[in-house]
């Protein structure tokens, strides 16, 4: 049955626009946080990448049109435009893809214009509504051999995921080894880490939890064991390059390793400490403290390790 | 052996599964039935601890959670995993080690693809072959059948009497009587949340006989089509 009906369309699509606000108060619940500090939180963040790009960033009002027609990409993944065309008739459908990504492009374009770049932002716009009308492919399945296959899964999918994020990575770091930079070639190692840090801190469904026949401490000590094993690879044609170009500048490199692999190890320990759900806001904060300070990991530690083996035990019964 | 004694289950207030009592013996397959939302589901993840309740599951096999193989309704897969890495995973959990897992791969599958990308058959049948190489004493099959095609279902009956043989204990739930005639030696009915007592092969039509009796919520007629 179609979701919409076909008499009074303005109606359906008002139901349409409500759902979507009552998802966004239920995420924002979800995560602990009230709805309006959510939308507060989610402005502050534009207005902040907004700020950086017109400060620190050469030709801003092309980067900033760039961030913004690879935000309303997301919008039109393939899966998602799938779901709307089977529930909507096509004029429907439209008009919601118009509307979702006109409302995206506006608080862009509005920017744009008060910078003066007025081609720009009407190029930006007339793009971003264009794009409305067109599903667009966001996931890779290329099936990539990886060195992780012996003990999936975190690193398995991770790295595919990534994988253009790391060649980006890789890619900066040779500019950096070309211009004598030591501190962004080890910057971008450490990111690396930071990278990987990432797919470690998103919940995985409770039988892939479940399916071990370890307690929780010697759950936390496998994946452990897996971080260790695994955590340098993404980074080691980092590490190499480090070692050789700043051969003096190898204990620095070595303090970055050891940050990087802490960087997986309390990720994934805020994880479990959460689990089955989401990590809360109030862990996110104190993960990224860790990050700008990593001392303070030493902390950390013992708090989400104590915490994980309690939410562990009620699935895998220790 | 597997004893479960005055179970009770709820979700807040409504109650969802009501002093049950049931046993499972080793070398023989026990069917459950029940409309959809009866409390199937439900009542073997009860068993398998993966939901909270009142009352006892007792196990002659040790801790059942690490000897049981849970097959789910829908399996779901993580994105960016083969089918081959899935199956790694499953043995790792477990501690099994397998040096290839091509004399494994009963079903065909095309283990080098993602399995998040199979069909709904396949992902049943990996999920299934993901179980299998665990060498549990235990299995537990939700709905096996759903979306598999004709000769894997075949497979599928083969490899239940094959665990049969081996005096592992099967619990499946299936909607198609014809596969639970096959493969079980016990039934048990689940209604408004309690379960009947044990139905022996030979009685089977008399719940399938119950189950389409049982009226409907609502008449076709009064559906606005």
């Amino acid at each position: 049955m179609r979701y919409c009906a076909h008499k009074h369309p303005p109606k359906k699509l008002t139901t349409y626009i409500l759902l979507q606000y009552k998802r966004f108060c239920r995420i924002s619940f979800q995560k602990g946080i009230h709805p309006i500090l959510a939308a507060s939180l989610i402005a502050i963040a534009f207005l902040s990448v907004t700020y950086v790009i017109f400060l620190k960033v050469r030709y801003p009002a092309y980067v900033y049109a760039l961030v913004g027609i690879v935000a309303s990409v997301y919008l039109s993944n393939g899966q998602r435009s799938e779901f709307l065309r089977q529930c909507f008739k096509t004029k429907n459908y439209l008009l919601i893809r118009l509307l979702e990504n006109g409302s995206l492009a506006l608080p862009f374009a509005a920017v744009l214009i008060f910078q003066g770049a007025y081609l720009t932002a009407t190029l930006f716009f007339v793009t971003v509504l264009a794009l409305a009308s067109l599903p667009i492919q966001t996931k890779i399945s290329l099936n990539l051999p990886t060195p992780f296959g012996r003990f999936p899964f975190e690193f398995t999918r991770g790295f595919r995921r990534y994988l253009l994020l790391y060649l980006l990575t890789y890619l900066l770091a040779y500019f950096g080894i070309q211009s004598n930079n030591f501190n962004l070639t080890g910057l971008l190692f450490l990111s690396t880490f930071l990278i990987s840090a990432t797919y470690f801190s998103i919940a995985e469904p409770v039988y892939y939890v479940w399916i071990y026949n370890r307690g929780p401490r010697h759950f936390l000590y496998y994946k452990l064991r897996m971080i260790l094993l695994y955590s340098i690879l993404p980074g080691l044609p980092l590490a190499l390059s480090l070692f050789v170009f700043f051969p003096t500048m190898y204990w620095l490199t070595l303090i970055a390793l050891l940050t990087g692999v802490s960087y997986i190890i309390i990720f994934m320990l805020a994880k479990y400490a959460s689990y089955p759900y989401e990590m809360s806001i109030t862990d996110g904060f104190i993960v990224a403290v860790c990050i700008f300070f990593p001392p303070f990991i030493l902390l950390a530690l013992p708090y989400f390790y104590i915490r994980s083996i309690k939410t562990l035990s009620k699935i895998l019964h220790d | 052996m597997i004893k479960v004694v005055s179970l009770n289950k709820s979700y807040g207030k409504k109650k969802i599964l009501e002093n049950v009592h049931l046993s499972f013996e080793p070398g023989k397959v026990y069917g459950v039935v029940g409309k959809n939302g009866a409390g199937k589901t439900t009542l073997f993840k009860c068993l398998l601890g993966l939901e909270h309740y009142e009352g006892t599951v007792e196990s002659t096999f040790g801790s059942l959670k690490n000897t049981t193989g849970y097959l789910p309704t829908d399996p779901y897969f993580l994105s960016y995993l083969t089918g081959k890495e899935y199956l790694q995973l499953m043995c790792n959990a477990r501690d099994i080690k397998i040096s290839s897992f091509t004399h494994k791969n009963i079903f065909n599958l095309p283990l080098h693809q993602y399995a998040s990308t199979y069909s709904t058959g396949m992902k049943k049948k990996l999920a299934l072959t993901g179980i299998l190489l665990q060498k549990n004493e235990v299995f537990i099959l939700d709905e096996p059948n759903n979306g598999v095609d004709i000769e894997s279902n075949i497979l599928i009956s083969a490899v239940i009497q094959r665990l049969k043989e081996l005096n592992k204990t099967v619990i499946l739930s299936s909607h198609i009587f014809s596969t639970l005639e096959e493969n079980c030696d016990t039934l048990y009915y689940i209604k408004s949340g309690s379960v009947s007592e044990p139905i022996g092969k030979g009685h089977f039509s008399e719940v399938q006989a119950q189950l389409t009796g049982d009226e409907h919520g609502i008449s076709l007629k009064d559906f606005d089509f």
